[in-house]
Order: structure tokens, then C-alpha cells, then sequence
């Protein structure tokens, strides 16, 4: 399966015959790695190695989507530091998992907003209009397509930093960087 | 200004079953200003129109790695 439109099997495979035109593909790839590494974005992530993670804190412990939810906030709070603006907002945009999943992690993310992270107080948070919104994948947001594809490659880099990776190049300079540090890649533990 | 943050992620969450293939679990977040969102959302629709004559098509990195080994795109 390649892409999917109206969620109908019969559509995937019609569109899918239009990869079997190799031209037309190397076109698309073409083009979509020059929309991603030509607009201006910045890139926050951070990846959980979960054996070391498992040695460290156990396999009953925090929710590990959770702890990167708060690493990703506190991080873009440094990026939205350095802007300087006077009045920032910031929308945070998930893509919806299930009901229950959606409400446990909103609930973290209204515990980041009262009690802080362990690098940023409540204080220096409400110095910027957070708020949270869940999107599902039929509503086609182009900014979540944007984080889903670069996602994978990303963990590919964390997994084999010496390993050939074409994708992560692509975008590998947009990681959020500060004084030399790119602190838009928190690896944990 | 306003800055939207969109956040995915790649790897499942759970701790009990791991995959030797996969011991990781990545979140990743894009942070863009609602001006260069404008820019972007353009130039995926314009890509999307290009290819498919529609926008609504969405760009799903797990399908397409999974399609053929010549789409080494996010390969």
C-alpha cells in the first residue's frame, strides 16, 4: 500500500498504479525532498531507548509517549526563547490515537502546564498561550504528514548514527540548534 | 506570532513487548510559525495536484516504505 484517499481499498490500488510509472515517481520523490528540506521549519524530537530506559526506570513506570511529549515542550519553550517576539502562541497538534489515549495525554499536558518540566517552571510555560488540539488523519493536516515523514528516518539515525541514511540528510539541518548543541534531538536515557 | 507544533511518532509506546528490530520509541516534533505553515501547505497541495489532481491524498511514510525498494524516499 502506498498512500491511501477515501479510506476505499479500490482507491488505494488505483493510486497506486501511478507509482508503476518509475518516472513519475522520481519526480514526486524529487520534489517532496525539496519541499522538505527548502521550507523553513524546525525540527524537535526525542527518541527513548527502551532497553536502557527499562534497566533505568522498570517496565511499570511513566508512559514513554508522555516523557517525550514533555522533552518535545520543553525544548520548543528554549526555540520560542530565542524569538524574542513579544506575543507567542503556541498550538500544540497530535494526531488523535483513541479516546482514552487522547484524554491520558491531555491531562499530561495540563500536569506540564500547572507543575512545569524539570528544566522549565509553570512560569516561564504561561510566558506563551499553549494549548493542545487531537487531529485525526482523514482531516489531512499537512503539518502531521510533515512530522510522520521524517519520523522514521529519524529513529533510523538514533538506532545506526554510521549507517547510510538519505532521508535523514534531506533535513538533518533543521534540528533545533543552540550554541552548537543540537538540542533538537534529546536521546533518553 | 503564533507557532503550531506538530508531533508524531514512530515505534510503539510499550514497554512489555519489544521488537529487537526497533528498541526505540521516537516522538517527533515540527515546530513552524503560521506564515511558513501558509508556504508549506502550499507546496504539499501544489505536489499533491501535481501527482494526483487533489489534495486530498495523505502522505503516510509506513505505506510508502513499505510499497518497493525504488522508493528509496524515506527508505
Amino acid at each position: 500500500m502506498l498512500f491511501f484517499i477515501q479510506e476505499t481499498l479500490e482507491s488505494v490500488k488505483k493510486n497506486l498504479s501511478i507509482f508503476f510509472d518509475l518516472e513519475r515517481k522520481a519526480s514526486f520523490c524529487k520534489e517532496l525532498d525539496a519541499v522538505i528540506s527548502l521550507r523553513n521549519y524546525t525540527v524537535i524530537s526525542s527518541a527513548i531507548k527502551k532497553e536502557n530506559y527499562i534497566k533505568k526506570y522498570g517496565r511499570i513506570s511513566d508512559d514513554v509517549y508522555e516523557i517525550g511529549l514533555s522533552f518535545i515542550i520543553e525544548r520548543a519553550i528554549y526555540f520560542l526563547d530565542s524569538k524574542k517576539d513579544v506575543a507567542i502562541s503556541l498550538s500544540v497538534i497530535i494526531e488523535k490515537r483513541g479516546k482514552k489515549e487522547d484524554k491520558k495525554l491531555e491531562e499530561h499536558f495540563q500536569r506540564i502546564m500547572s507543575r512545569g518540566t524539570g528544566y522549565v517552571s509553570p512560569e516561564r510555560l504561561q510566558n506563551y498561550n499553549l494549548s493542545i488540539y487531537f487531529k485525526s488523519k482523514k482531516e489531512n493536516i499537512n503539518g502531521l504528514q510533515l512530522a510522520d515523514l521524517i519520523a522514521y528516518p529519524i529513529a533510523r539515525y538514533v538506532l545506526e548514527p554510521e549507517r547510510v541514511n538519505l532521508s535523514f540528510e534531506v533535513f538533518k539541518e533543521k534540528f533545533y540548534t543552540k550554541d552548537g548543541k543540537r538540542y533538537g534531538l534529546k536521546i533518553f536515557p | 506570532m503564533n507557532y503550531n507544533l506538530y508531533i508524531d511518532e514512530s515505534g510503539d509506546h510499550g514497554l512489555s513487548k519489544l521488537n529487537p528490530n526497533f528498541l526505540l520509541f521516537l516522538l517527533c516534533g515540527v515546530i513552524i510559525s503560521s506564515d511558513e505553515y501558509e508556504l508549506l501547505r502550499l507546496y504539499f497541495n501544489r505536489l499533491k495536484h501535481r501527482i494526483w489532481n487533489s489534495e486530498n491524498v495523505i502522505f503516510h511514510s509506513r505505506d510508502i516504505r513499505k510499497c518497493e525498494k525504488e522508493f528509496k524516499y524515506f527508505f
